[in-house]
């Protein structure tokens, strides 16, 4: 790489940051895109920047939302606006990508929570690291009847579940798991709109 | 290309890799800690299925390519122990064992005796009540088979046994076990050890083979003084905190 000119170098340096990317393969999406026409390369260009610029986080669920240009107001997302959503009902989740399987599964119709992380003893993660103060912040004031909590079926999501439910019942809110079907040490973002649907019929009360 | 090799493990972490990957760390039989790659291990269920979480006992099949991780040809899931996921206690108390596992064991270091007691601390916690003598028991014979074995009847320097020498006796980290009330004098590294944390500790080093349930008969702060001096004298030799050491604190019920 050390005799490519500057603007090659610095663009495959920030393509081999990316997941799954190393410096060859990103050499090979440099020059690629050196012969792309300009227009295609701007359109590319352009949608990076806007990703940052009009994505935020909704301020209620912490999922993905589209900030509104010109709006002073805390960005809400398409879900919480909605009102023909169940309002009684929170499905937590660890990642916004998940929100996007359960939504997949079309079986769900209630809000979302989404926590940015889990509980994990073995990373040294606890609970004040993840978005849970907010959600008792939601619970008590927009009266929550049951947290269907749907984290992912590892160790990390089964310690996280337990401290929602340890934490919220005596609050009086029912928290639910959605079922065990799901393979230990799986992924809900990569788990079939089917099976995830099953999961959500069959949670059962912890 | 090499053969395969297959050996008892127990999954100590594992962590997504790229789109479809996971790197998982084990603590295996006849190879001591092995890190490797579960090519689609987020995708497939067939090959790896429901076996590359923490705690698990598995077979795992693996190809060695020199140094660095291995390629993971498969994962036959031994034995879930499923209770230790069932409580925050139970995570809790697993999670720290499968750290001290972790710290306390070396890469391709073949060592059957101490992952037969990680084996037998994991199946002991899934089948019993947690307890700090399950917890002192587990760091000292850890410490013990890892080759850091604290000196617990004598005194490190003077070599006077603390049965009948009245006085504070302390646990020196620098020295590697208790030190007379003398020996410790002027030293800050130093904690102090109460006569029934310095009995506990000694009956704990008798116990072989056997989690010593019976200790529990002894007093709680005389235990937990034990597995404290242990717990500091384990990150004390391996120059960190443990992450999960809170949490026993935090979870237990
Ligand atoms: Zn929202
Ligand atoms: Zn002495």
């Amino acid at each position: 790489m050390a005799n490519y000119p500057a603007p090659l170098t610095r663009l495959i340096k920030e393509l081999s940051k990316l997941p799954g990317i190393g410096e060859k393969t990103a050499g090979r999406l440099a020059f690629h895109l050196l012969k792309e026409s300009a227009e295609e390369v701007q359109a590319l260009a352009e949608s990076v920047a806007r990703l940052k610029r009009e994505l935020g986080l909704c301020a209620t669920c912490f999922g993905l939302s589209e900030v509104q240009p010109g709006n002073g107001d805390q960005p809400q997302c398409g879900i919480c606006g909605d009102p023909r959503r169940e309002r009684e009902k929170i499905c937590v989740v660890e990642e916004p990508s998940d929100l996007m399987a359960v939504e997949k599964s079309q079986e769900y119709r209630g809000l979302y929570h989404v926590l940015h992380g889990t509980i994990s003893p073995l990373d040294g993660v606890g609970p004040d690291a993840l978005r849970i103060k907010e959600l008792l912040g939601r619970v008590t004031v927009e009266g929550v009847r049951e947290i269907i909590v749907a984290t992912n079926p590892t160790v990390d999501g089964e310690a996280t579940a337990l401290y929602l439910s340890k934490t919220l019942k005596p609050l009086g809110i029912t928290v639910t798991r959605i079922a065990r079907g799901l393979p230990m040490g799986g992924d809900l973002e990569y788990t079939d709109a089917v099976t995830l649907g099953k999961a959500f019929e069959g949670r059962r009360e912890i | 290309m090499p053969a395969p090799l297959t050996t008892p493990a127990i999954v100590l972490r594992s962590w997504s890799f790229g789109e479809s990957d996971k790197i998982v760390s084990f603590l295996t039989e006849s190879h001591g800690k092995l890190r490797g790659i579960a090519k689609g291990a987020k995708r497939s269920r067939k090959r790896f299925a429901n076996s590359l979480e923490p705690f698990s006992l598995v077979n795992l099949r693996f190809l060695d390519r020199t140094a660095g991780l291995v390629f993971i040809q498969g994962c036959e899931l031994v034995q879930v122990f499923k209770r230790l996921t069932a409580t925050l206690d139970k995570i809790a108390h697993a999670s720290y064992f499968t750290e001290l596992a972790d710290v306390l064991s070396n890469e391709r270091d073949e060592n059957p005796a101490l992952f037969a007691h990680v084996r037998n601390g994991l199946a002991f916690l899934d089948a019993n009540e947690t307890s700090e003598v399950a917890i002192a028991y587990f760091e000292l014979k850890l410490l013990s088979l890892s080759g850091y074995q604290p000196g617990l009847d004598h005194c490190r320097r003077c070599r006077a046994g603390w049965r009948g020498n009245a006085g504070r006796w302390n646990f020196s980290l620098r020295d590697g076990g208790v030190l007379c009330p003398g020996c410790s004098a002027f030293r800050r590294e130093v904690a102090p050890l109460s006569p029934s944390a310095l009995e506990f500790m000694e009956e704990l080093e008798r116990a072989n083979g056997e989690f010593p349930v019976h200790l529990s008969s002894f007093p709680a702060d005389a235990r937990r003084e034990g597995h404290l001096a242990l717990l500091r004298f384990i990150q004390y030799q391996i120059g960190k905190e443990l992450k999960s050491a809170p949490f026993l604190d935090a979870f237990s019920t």
